[in-house]
């Protein structure tokens, strides 16, 4: 993009999922937020077949591969988002983002109380991991 | 700034375990992601939003966990359910004849006004037909709910099932809406049945929200 948006701006295009273009959220409604996190990669390998050389990839939730990401899109109210999806709570204490069409992701991530287990009101979506329209 | 929709519905799936419920709610049924990192810890539920007359509307959907039964289903579960998709596999019989024990079901625990619908899906597999076509229609009549076959493997119809509960429950909500000027806000409270008072309150402490 030609002007990377700063800390605090809000979202001037539509982000959109960078597989698919499923909206995600509308312009306007996210706002950028530093927030350093380890997000576990998205594993865009498809359709494993029977055969066994692909399935070695495959990598258990808990000891999965993370990015270190500092960048998101934050949202405080869940039905702001167009499409999303919710993953169940992991380690009771979050729940990721996934695109709600084609279900890759995580895309991002909200914490969970570890109290109540209920959502926080707040939703991160990763900057490096969608795209605009 | 204006307000992102103008209604919001809490849809769920019912059902008996195999019926495709998880199918309906995913774009691709289980091998066909199996080794992302998604698919090994499972989706809770998603959003989406439609349009429908020009309003836009948002779903929240909800799948059911693995096992549940309708006798481990209850009050929690259903609280804030504007609408539900009653899903039965036209491969199995079984599946079919529990229909009833899951309206039972909604019947004792959900609000009186949740809309329903029925649901025969794995309607790809008609070598392995159990349940007719007109079984599904005639049980839809006598509850007075919609139905619909559908596939989710072939992906057939199940927008169309989405579309058709949203847009039933809209024009109860807009039907109420013209009978009492003052509106009600488009959300369904759980049935308040006095001999469960205490459990309702409790619960409704508890949400998610
Ligand atoms: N042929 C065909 N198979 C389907 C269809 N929908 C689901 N299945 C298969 O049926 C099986 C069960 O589907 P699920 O979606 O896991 O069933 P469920 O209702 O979520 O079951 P529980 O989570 O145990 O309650 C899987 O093997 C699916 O691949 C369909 O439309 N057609
Ligand atoms: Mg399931
Ligand atoms: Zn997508």
């Amino acid at each position: 993009m030609d002007n990377l948006p700063s800390i605090g701006d809000r979202n001037t295009q539509t982000i959109v999922c960078s597989f698919c273009d499923d909206i995600i959220l509308r312009p306007q409604t996210a706002t950028l937020t530093n927030k350093p996190t380890l997000l576990p990669q998205m594993n865009i390998e498809k359709t494993p077949s029977s055969d066994t050389e692909n399935n070695r990839l495959s990598i258990n939730g808990n000891d999965h591969v993370c990015d270190s990401l500092e960048t998101f899109w934050l949202v405080l109210d869940m039905f702001t988002f167009e499409n999303v999806g919710f993953s169940n709570t992991v380690n009771n204490q979050t729940k990721y983002l996934v695109c709600a069409n084609c279900e890759r992701g995580p895309i991002g991530f909200s914490p969970i109380n570890p109290l109540t287990r209920q959502l926080e009101k707040e939703f991160y979506v990763a900057f490096d991991r969608i795209k605009y329209k | 700034m204006a307000k992102a929709y103008d209604y919001l519905f809490k849809l769920l799936l019912i059902g008996d375990s195999g019926v495709g419920k998880t199918c309906v709610l995913l774009r691709f049924c289980d091998s066909a992601f199996s080794t992302t990192f998604i698919s090994t810890i499972g989706i809770d539920f998603k959003i989406r939003t439609i349009e429908l007359d020009g309003r836009k509307i948002k779903l929240q959907i909800w799948d059911t966990a693995g096992q549940e039964r309708f006798k481990t289903i209850t009050t929690a579960y259903y609280r804030g359910a504007m609408g539900i998709m009653l899903v039965y596999d036209i491969t199995s019989e079984k599946s079919f004849d529990n229909i009833k024990n899951w309206i039972r079901n909604i019947q004792e625990h959900a609000s009186a006004e949740v809309e329903r619908m029925l649901i025969g899906n794995k309607c790809d597999m008609l070598d392995k037909r159990q349940v007719t076509r007109e079984k599904g229609e005639n049980l839809a009549n006598e509850y007075g709910i919609k139905f619909m076959e559908t596939s989710a493997k072939g992906n057939i119809n199940v927008d169309e099932a989405f579309f058709s509960l949203a847009k039933d429950i809209k024009a109860k909500i807009d039907k109420r809406a013209a009978i009492d000027p003052l509106g009600k806000p488009a959300v369904i409270k759980p049935k308040l049945d006095p001999h469960k008072k205490v459990s309702t309150s409790f619960w409704s402490r508890c949400s998610l929200f």
